[in-house]
């Protein structure tokens, strides 16, 4: 009786271990969202605003947020999501503005997250946000068309709610430097997204 | 005569309008600017208190590099200079989309770089203060102003929190990791490689960084604190080079 007791106690541990091991290769969430949602695939529409300076990049930024809006045709409908954005000219419609700093920085790209109405305090970890805001650092030229499309779908991730995860996924940390040539939003970002604002 | 003045008024008039035109096409609202502070109206350490803070934001990037311990980051070599010193003096600027702490920094020893003869350098540090009137032009198109009286806008202050890391004080003694500005900033300035983890705050016997959140299943070699001897080992590296 013992013996099967002590069986049944190492068989949760060893499951609680599993799980926990398995937890790290999944999306980690800030636990708040874009007040407005990512668009409602079809039914509603959020817009994006690139400005004069980022223009350049128009491609990948472009390609970036198509990516986003199609990871169902990628992986399946299971990995659909409502995202669902069309790039304005008009920047006061916008909810992701994305720049290009004239300076020269300790990072390639920088997401910093604003609440429209009066409120003391924004953090993707504390309260909702209402837009975001994206900044390429001014030497972003200088990674590879790949690795600046991998950054900016990276930094629109942070703008929609996903926080740093595994090295598997497009929120690794280290997404614009590392070796894997991981372009756009992996089925465990794409999971991400579908926990915060549902599937299509 | 007469005709040759026509001309000229023609031409006048056609350079005035392509002037005016040029600066209404270039309405762009982005931060993407450097502003200029009216020297006068410099944020500082020591006047920040005198401003409301209206709003605290928060920042997360895609940095150019990170270095899990001392170690790594002695052996990158990835820096223009290494020192120690005290921070004297600090004043905020709003520079790109973020507020920046422009760190005055007593030098007590230069590990590695060729930094001259001088006894304190400029160091750029990414978070800080910015007053709300300069954060103004580049958030207006998304944000009710009027919900801000007039009192309120020029009174306030945006508090820029860089990857939740805090702000550095006078008197913190650091040891920093350092790359030359280019400019438009000042090419004797300098900015923290790695940004806020690139600096290290004596706090006791302890020096400290902020923690990285890396998300990964490498979170665990994060290592935000090093004592001084293994400081001083790892520094002792550079100043045999």
């Amino acid at each position: 009786m013992r013996r099967k007791k002590s069986k049944c106690i190492m068989l949760a541990l060893l499951l609680v271990f599993i799980s926990g091991s398995l937890q790290v290769s999944a999306y980690e969430l800030y636990g708040h969202k874009l007040t407005n949602g990512v668009g409602s695939s079809g039914k509603s529409v959020q817009k994006y605003y690139i400005g004069d300076g980022a223009r350049t990049y128009s491609g990948e930024i472009n390609t970036a947020m198509s990516d986003w809006m199609s990871t169902d045709t990628y992986y399946g409908s299971y990995y659909s999501t409502p995202i669902n954005y069309k790039l304005t000219l008009t920047q006061s419609e916008s909810k992701m503005d994305i720049y290009k700093s004239e300076i020269v920085n300790s990072y390639w790209a920088l997401t910093t997250w604003y609440e429209g109405s009066r409120s003391t305090y924004v953090n993707a970890e504390n309260s909702d946000w209402t837009w975001g805001k994206i900044e390429l650092d001014s030497d972003f030229g200088l990674l590879s068309y790949n690795k600046r499309k991998a950054a900016i779908a990276h930094e629109m991730g942070h703008v929609m709610g996903l926080n740093h995860a595994s090295t598997n996924s497009l929120m690794r940390s280290d997404i614009a430097v590392c070796k894997e040539d991981i372009t756009k939003a992996q089925k465990d970002d794409v999971l991400g997204i579908r926990s915060i604002y549902g599937g299509k | 005569m007469k005709k040759k003045s026509i001309y000229i008024s023609i031409f006048l008039t056609l350079i005035f309008l392509l002037t005016a035109c040029s600066k209404s096409i270039n309405t762009d609202n982005t931060s993407d600017k450097i502003i200029n502070q009216d020297a006068n109206e410099t944020l500082t350490h020591d006047n920040v208190d005198d401003f409301n803070i209206i709003s605290t934001v928060n920042s997360s990037a895609s940095l150019k590099a990170f270095y899990y311990n001392i170690d790594e980051f002695v052996n990158s070599g990835n820096f223009d200079a290494v020192v120690k010193g005290k921070i004297t003096d600090i004043q905020y600027q709003f520079i790109g989309s973020i507020a920046r702490s422009i760190l005055t920094v007593e030098l007590s020893e230069t590990y590695y770089g060729d930094i001259g003869n001088i006894s304190s350098i400029i160091v750029y540090e990414d978070g800080g203060y910015a007053k709300y009137s300069d954060v103004m032009e580049s958030i207006k198109p998304h944000i009710d102003i009027s919900k801000y009286s007039e009192e309120e806008r020029s009174n306030s202050i945006v508090d820029y929190c860089f990857m939740d890391a805090k702000h550095s004080q006078v008197g913190d003694e650091v040891v920093m990791f350092l790359t030359l500005n280019s400019p438009p900033l000042p090419e004797d300035s300098f900015y923290i490689t790695s940004s806020v983890f690139g600096k290290y705050t004596l706090n006791g016997n302890i020096y400290e960084r902020p923690v990285y959140d890396v998300g990964s299943e490498r979170q665990s070699e994060v290592e935000n604190q090093v004592d001084i001897e293994t400081m001083n080992k790892a520094l002792s590296k550079l100043s045999n080079n």
